[in-house]
């Protein structure tokens, strides 16, 4: 029969954690105790056998395996904002901070409507320049012409205020009517064109003119500046039903 | 183990850093693998708990406390599953551990490497015993871990691990692998 206090000592030595004194006293024990050292020898070779038993390879099936499986956003939002304490553990915090998410989230979608809204009304980036306004009434008038043909009759008023040259024209007509007016844009620019009554019409500026056509009668004003004042000519051509009825050039 | 660097790497994973899980798996899939084995004797039930452990240490690390070591704690919810496993095969099999052993213990020895033998030895002990024996000779950790993994004081350890030593040395000795004269 081993004493218990040598057993333990046996399973300390295994193990390391015997002292020097102890060590000697046991070994001084074992030595006049058979039992006692056929114990020691067989369980030294069975921590012998442990100690010698190989580390298996891990498969590389199992990191695949768990990062295809995890939720990987799983820490991904909360955490960010506040770090590895969580404070969104309690119920009401939780449902008030996803309140205040979601009116967060209210106030950027309806920021992000009101600014498409505004840019599709006013949408001023290309615009610029200064905003005056000119008396139409101080306006002379250079020259009254009077239209008088079998398909149309109307007037072509040019009048004038300084560099300004506003073209006033009234056409009445049962059939399509076009104007063709052509212009020296080195002398001439044309700045605006105003429609003076509510029938249909179709306002085209091409480099050097501006056709206007309508369905039958047609009142405008087209407005131009003008960059040498001592050139100023026009071309006007007239068309009815697509054919050119006149054509006359006008000095402004 | 580098523990400053185990605790840098939760931090990180629980910042939403995903890279830095991989690395804990890559650190510790060898040491949760072996376990399993040792404690199985399958590799493809210990390829399974080791899945299932660190599948389940991501889903708990918001839970898991910093103050001790982060392997102390995969050791515990690694031996939990490998016991896990063991009982819920041993339900659905409706075998001993007994029986499936002692089935292959003939004259067979001879042809076993010694590891196999050991490894069998070793499954004849209880899983408890067992789990001492993994955790102080394979995995080479302290009284104090031990008793931190398995929720035992030190006494114990030392007291139950001497037991499991005896126990795994009994049946060497009846398997013939240590002289008894």
């Amino acid at each position: 029969m081993i004493e218990k206090f040598y057993i333990e000592m046996i399973h300390k030595e295994i193990d390391g954690f015997i002292s020097e004194t102890e060590r000697k006293k046991l070994h001084r024990y074992l030595e006049t105790t058979s039992e006692a050292k056929k114990y020691y020898a067989q369980l030294s070779q069975t921590s012998e056998f442990l100690d010698k038993m190989p580390r298996l390879e891990a498969s590389p099936n199992i990191k695949k395996y768990v990062m295809n499986s995890i939720d990987v956003k799983r820490y991904a939002t909360s955490r960010k904002f506040f770090g590895n304490k969580s404070i969104l553990t309690k119920p009401v915090i939780k449902l008030a901070f996803a309140f205040s998410l979601g009116i967060l989230c209210g106030i950027f979608v309806y920021a992000g409507i009101l600014q498409q809204i505004s840019e599709r009304t006013a949408n001023n980036s290309d615009l610029y320049g200064s905003i005056g306004v000119i008396d139409t009434a101080k306006f002379e008038t250079v020259k009254e012409i009077p239209i008088v043909l079998p398909e149309l009759s109307g007037t072509l008023a040019v009048k004038r205020l300084g560099n300004n040259i506003d073209i006033q024209t009234i056409l009445n007509s049962q059939q399509p009517t076009e104007m063709l007016i052509e212009y020296d844009e080195s002398f001439l620019k044309l700045v605006r064109f105003t429609l003076a009554n509510s029938t249909k019409t179709f306002f085209d500026p091409g480099e050097k003119n501006v056709r206007i056509s309508s369905g039958g009668d047609m009142q405008f004003t087209l407005s131009f500046t003008d960059v040498h004042i001592e050139n100023d000519i026009i071309a006007v051509k007239l068309f009815s039903d697509g054919r050119l009825i006149d054509a006359q050039e006008i000095s402004l | 183990m580098d523990e400053k660097s185990d605790a840098r790497l939760v931090q990180s994973c629980l910042a939403g850093n995903v890279k830095a899980f991989e690395r804990l798996v890559e650190k510790y899939q060898t040491t949760v693998y072996n376990i399993a084995f040792r404690m199985t004797a399958n590799f493809d039930d210990a390829e399974d708990i080791a899945q299932a452990v660190f599948i389940k240490i991501y889903e708990q690390l918001d839970k898991y406390n910093p103050k001790f070591k982060f392997f102390s704690w995969l050791y515990r919810i690694a031996l939990n599953e490998s016991l896990n496993a063991r009982k819920q095969k041993k339900h659905l099999t409706e075998l001993d551990d007994d029986i499936i052993w002692t089935n292959s213990v003939d004259k067979n020895y001879s042809r076993m490497e010694t590891n196999e033998r050991v490894q069998e030895a070793l499954m004849l002990i209880s899983a408890e015993q067992r789990l001492l024996i993994v955790l102080k000779h394979f995995e080479a950790l302290s009284y104090q871990e031990i008793a931190f993994c398995l929720d035992l004081s030190e006494k114990k350890v030392k007291s139950r691990l001497y037991d499991a030593r005896q126990m795994l040395k009994n049946v060497l000795v009846t398997r013939g692998m240590l002289q008894d004269d």
